[in-house]
């Protein structure tokens, strides 16, 4: 996934008088808005067609969604723990995000911070990380999924929470660091300089100066680390056991019919990443 | 920005020598080390175990698998499954296209004239992500369906033949494909496109160029590693993909994924998959490699 | 079968497995062919006793292991997704079980098929740990049960702890073919596949499995992927019994099938799915299981898909509880196992499932429920939507001889290279390009 320059303000440029946006033409004017709120509509119509549905009465037999529009509901929202298996997958995928963001969160910055402030001269096979971290973004999910697989197998770990917190770093590291060198790249070194010229000592320097300045590159990779477990289904499907994140026990139970219940938790999480990006999205317009 | 420095700071020189100390040798090498060795662990390894299961053989009821350095995995599974690379070639390539002629336009428009909204189109461009991947994969089936919304209306008015239908088909696996790549495509694109110095064209137009030459001769050259970049980002996804297979396709239009998935978690073939999976990867590094003669290594990551 | 001088021990817990296993001197082929050996030796020989962890002097699954366990209140089981009553989110069969014994039931609904089932638990067979489960539900039409047995992986059951088993267990799932006497396997269902279809667009859907294949319906006809199914699809279709069938035999039904797709006939190959499909109407007929058809039935928006038993036979396959080697809590397992073969529980069961009941004496307690199942009878009335005489007269929960007679076994696989052969002539059907 791309970096998302939502978060921040600091890809834009200064606003300033533009010749293209000063002679607006029909093109500019007319036509490409209508086509982008189209494509807009395109991509926002699936998620409609979901929460719609996620308030659909079951009027009869199992209660599994169904294309008739039986009248509105709020019976899902009111017993959304109602399927067990699903209830647990979720909070199991709760509980696996937030393992392994803190996880690669913590690893990612680090490796981040060593790669924007060594150079090659002072650190032998930085090089090689680099390559590795492409790598590892580039590879194509299944192959990363099946080689954990092999490895697990091979190993004979059995398959469970463990090796989705395994599996979930190693797949986050990678776009944590990325996301987190982006934005450290314009870092002002000569306040950590100064906080050592004061007496502080590299630990609380970090603490009270580094941290405090490299946040919100951190928590953008943080986030991003967050929704790519949160969402994961290859991979997870690959090396959960007998623990069955959400993605993987809707897959499941869609092959023999869909609860209302994952529309509900689908409207949940869609609504709470929603509100994430807005927020953010206000907090970067007020910085600027 | 003014953290506060520590009240009492004693001995700053010591400070400053350890931190020079700290700075000059290890730690570059301390502050990598646990994603390093994380990922040497859990990704390097691993694919060093993969390439070598393509030389074992394996026990489909134990799972056992014994070193025999049987070479001949590699031209079995390639001559058993090569329509399969050849379906997920030509889907995620026309994925792909598609992807790329539909966020062209409004990666330009955000770009160029998305003004103080700029961050709110971005969003709404990568609504998607605010969903699962499988639910919103599931979700088109659902709509697609023969009886879903789309088609009863069509069919209950007499649009399309009452035989007709999208899901099981190419159709449906490519248009699955484009929907859930879409934001890969759009956001290196418009990446690109936002780092076009607008004094350039500014410049362009002071030379009498009309808004097409600008456009042709000023504006695609300097997106062209934006658009590449999109290219290789929503191509080797959709190539390794198998969901949207699982779930939109039907019978005749398997895709190496599938393939790969099916050898491995339902066959026990691990040699086939493993030696598939090689192939596989092998050509999505190949792509990359392509991407960086062309236009070199450096810059792909800038759209990651 | 072949190289029999390569006589390799399976067992999940002999050492010396992992040592032939680790010979390199095995070619491809040959390695596989060693397995079937060794398949077969196990079954002529029985299973050696496994050793049990820590030099404990009985061997597990032995009456005086059994002794030496222990009730644990806790019973993790593994089964399908929609195979036991729900009301509310709850299922009364096993709150009934917590409430009677104190053991806490946490039920999984997460075996979508065998092999991809067999393949999550094997990594913790093979290291000796716990699965996470301990009772889990393998069908005997896949190799993945045969496999369970035969490499050792099953605890064999505790005969003195099963009374309700043993009076109430009806004839069909007594004493199978694929585990004599019962020693590792309860049955939990059986069912049929046969065709299901959509009677409002087929209205003479005849008496055949040919519907699967009439070029009318083409694009509109689902088959399974269990290849198990599928081939024996293929056989009933040119008229071979699929149990006594030879290798050509299966190659002609490869060929059949091939066709069938080739001709466009088959819109999609499907695994649980294929009931939604059903509904949805992108199909209109398919291979389908006896119970799906009776529960979408239930809904009067599905009332017109039909089940057809054909003239060629139906396949007749039953479900298995069984209880995998560490599982932590076997005395629970076992309590539960035998608590499903009361009848009342069963009636509760056979309610929501509608497949093939394997407690006959169910059929009187869903007419006149003499305990605690009148009440949960009652309460599930108003989901189910029809009496629970519909389901205790049903020729296809409580079949008669008639009906049982007419259906089919499964082909047994005598080894690894016939499942291997099996497998190298249906896999290309669906997974082709």
């Amino acid at each position: 996934m791309s970096e998302t320059p939502i978060a921040d303000g600091t890809t834009q440029r200064p606003e300033r008088p533009e010749r293209l946006s000063r002679r607006p033409r029909r093109l500019g004017r007319y036509v490409l808005p209508t086509y982008s709120w189209l494509v807009i509509a395109y991509l926002v119509f699936p998620i409609a067609v979901m929460v719609a549905y996620s308030f659909n009465r079951v009027t009869f037999g199992l209660q599994l969604v169904s294309f008739a529009w039986n009248g509105f509901t709020l019976q899902w929202y009111r017993q959304w723990s109602n399927v067990p298996g699903l209830t647990s997958a979720f909070w199991l995928t709760v509980r696996l995000a937030l393992v392994s963001t803190i996880i690669s969160t913590i690893l990612g910055t680090l490796l981040a911070i060593a790669l924007v402030r060594y150079r090659r001269r002072k650190f032998r096979g930085k090089g090689t990380i680099e390559q590795i971290l492409f790598l590892n973004i580039a590879a194509p999910e299944i192959v990363i999924g099946a080689s954990l697989l092999g490895l697990f197998v091979t190993f004979n770990l059995a398959r469970g929470f463990l090796t989705l917190v395994l599996a979930h770093v190693a797949f986050s590291i990678a776009y944590v660091t990325v996301t987190v060198r982006a934005r450290l790249a314009g870092f002002d070194r000569s306040l950590e300089e100064a906080a050592y010229d004061l007496g502080a000592n590299p630990l609380s320097t970090f603490r009270r100066v580094t941290l405090p300045l490299i946040m919100p590159g951190v928590l953008a990779g943080a986030l991003m680390a967050l929704a790519l477990s949160i969402d994961d289904f290859v991979t997870s499907n690959f090396v959960s056991g007998s623990s069955v994140p959400f993605p993987v026990w809707v897959y499941g139970a869609s092959r023999v019919g869909t609860p209302p219940q994952v529309f509900v938790f689908g409207t949940v999480i869609f609504m709470v990443g929603i509100a994430f990006a807005l927020l953010s999205l206000g907090i970067s317009r007020k910085k600027s | 920005m003014d953290q506060p420095l520590p009240p009492d700071h004693p001995g700053s020189v010591k400070g400053q020598r350890r931190f020079a100390a700290f700075r000059q040798g290890l730690a570059p090498y301390l502050l990598s080390l646990p994603a390093g060795l994380w990922l040497l662990l859990l990704f390097i390894v691993p694919l060093l175990i993969m390439l070598s299961i393509t030389l074992k053989t394996c026990n489909p009821a134990s799972g056992a698998c014994v070193m025999t350095w049987s070479w001949g995995e590699f031209p079995r599974v390639v001559s058993l499954y090569h329509a399969q690379f050849v379906t997920s070639l030509i889907f995620a390539g026309a994925a792909t296209v598609i992807d790329l002629v539909i966020s062209f336009p409004i990666a330009y428009w955000i770009a160029f004239y998305g003004g103080r909204k700029k961050n709110f189109f971005l969003i709404m461009l990568l609504v998607p992500f605010f969903v699962s991947f499988i639910i919103r994969t599931l979700v088109w089936e659902f709509i697609l369906s023969d009886n879903g919304i789309v088609l009863h209306f069509l069919k209950h008015n007499h649009l399309v033949p009452a035989g007709f239908h999208v899901l099981g088909t190419g159709f449906a696996v490519i248009a699955g494909l484009a929907y859930n790549y879409l934001p890969f495509t759009a956001l290196p694109i418009y990446v690109a496109l936002e780092r076009i110095d607008r004094q350039v064209v500014n410049a362009a137009y002071d030379l009498y160029a009309n808004r097409r030459v600008t456009f042709m001769r000023v504006i695609m050259p300097l997106a062209v590693p934006g658009i590449f970049a999109a290219f290789l980002l929503t191509f080797i996804p959709a190539f390794g993909d198998y969901v949207n297979q699982e779930i939109l396709g039907g019978t005749s239009n398997t895709m190496i994924g599938t393939v790969i998935q099916n050898l491995f978690l339902i066959d026990s073939d691990y040699a086939g998959g493993a030696s598939l999976s090689v192939v596989l990867l092998a050509i999505s590094l190949l792509g990359i490699w392509l991407y960086a003669r062309l236009l070199g290594s450096r810059t792909i990551e800038e759209y990651l | 079968m072949t190289n029999s001088d390569h006589e390799v021990p399976v067992s999940g817990m002999d050492p010396s497995f992992w040592r032939g296993m680790t010979q390199p001197r095995f070619s491809r082929r040959q390695a596989l062919a060693a397995t079937g050996v060794g398949l077969v030796s196990v079954l002529a020989g029985g299973i050696a006793g496994p050793m049990s962890p820590a030099g404990a002097s009985a061997a597990v699954g032995s009456p005086s292991w059994w002794k030496g366990q222990k009730k644990h209140d806790v019973l993790n089981f593994a089964n399908w997704p929609y195979y036991i009553d729900v009301l509310a989110g709850k299922h009364p069969s096993l709150e009934h079980f917590t409430k009677t014994t104190g053991t806490k039931v946490s039920y999984y609904e997460v075996i979508q098929d065998n092999a991809s089932f067999y393949q999550k638990i094997r990594p913790s067979l093979v290291a000796r740990q716990y699965t996470g489960y301990d009772i889990v539900v393998m069908t005997n039409n896949n190799p993945q049960l045969g496999y369970l047995i035969e490499l050792g992986w099953l605890i064999p059951l505790d005969q003195s702890k099963r009374p309700n088993f043993d009076k109430y267990a009806g004839p069909l799932i007594k004493n199978p073919s694929w585990d004599p006497s019962n020693k590792f396997t309860m049955a939990w269902q059986s069912g049929w596949t046969g065709v299901g279809y959509n009677s409002k667009v087929i209205k003479h859907p005849g008496t055949s499995i040919d519907l699967l294949f009439d070029k009318k319906y083409a694009g509109r006809v689902g088959m399974l992927t269990d290849l198990f199914e599928l081939g024996s699809a293929g056989l009933l279709a040119i008229g071979v019994e699929p149990a006594t069938s030879t290798e050509s035999d299966w190659a002609k039904a490869a060929k059949k099938l091939q066709l069938q797709k080739s001709d466009g006939i088959v819109g999609a190959y499907y695994d649980q799915s294929y009931i939604e499909h059903l509904k949805n109407g992108d199909i209109v007929v398919s291979q389908a299981y006896s119970g799906d058809i009776f529960q979408a039935d239930l809904n009067s928006k599905y009332k017109d898909l039909a089940f057809l038993l054909p003239d060629e036979g139906a396949m007749l396959w039953t479900d298995n509880m069984c209880i995998p080697k560490y599982a932590e809590n076997p005395v629970d397992a076992m309590t539960a196992m035998d608590y499903f073969y009361n009848p009342m529980t069963q009636a509760v069961v056979e309610y929501y499932n509608d497949y093939i009941c394997p407690v006959p004496a169910a059929k009187l307690q869903l007419l006149h429920p003499t305990g605690w199942d009148k009440s949960a009878l009652a309460s599930l009335k108003p989901e189910i939507g029809l009496p629970t005489s519909v389901t205790a007269d049903s020729n296809s929960v409580f079949p008669d001889a008639a009906r049982v007679k007419d259906s089919k076994p499964y082909r047994v696989f005598k080894n690894q290279d016939e499942i291997n052969a099996w497998t190298n002539l249906f896999l290309p059907i669906i997974q082709g390009a």
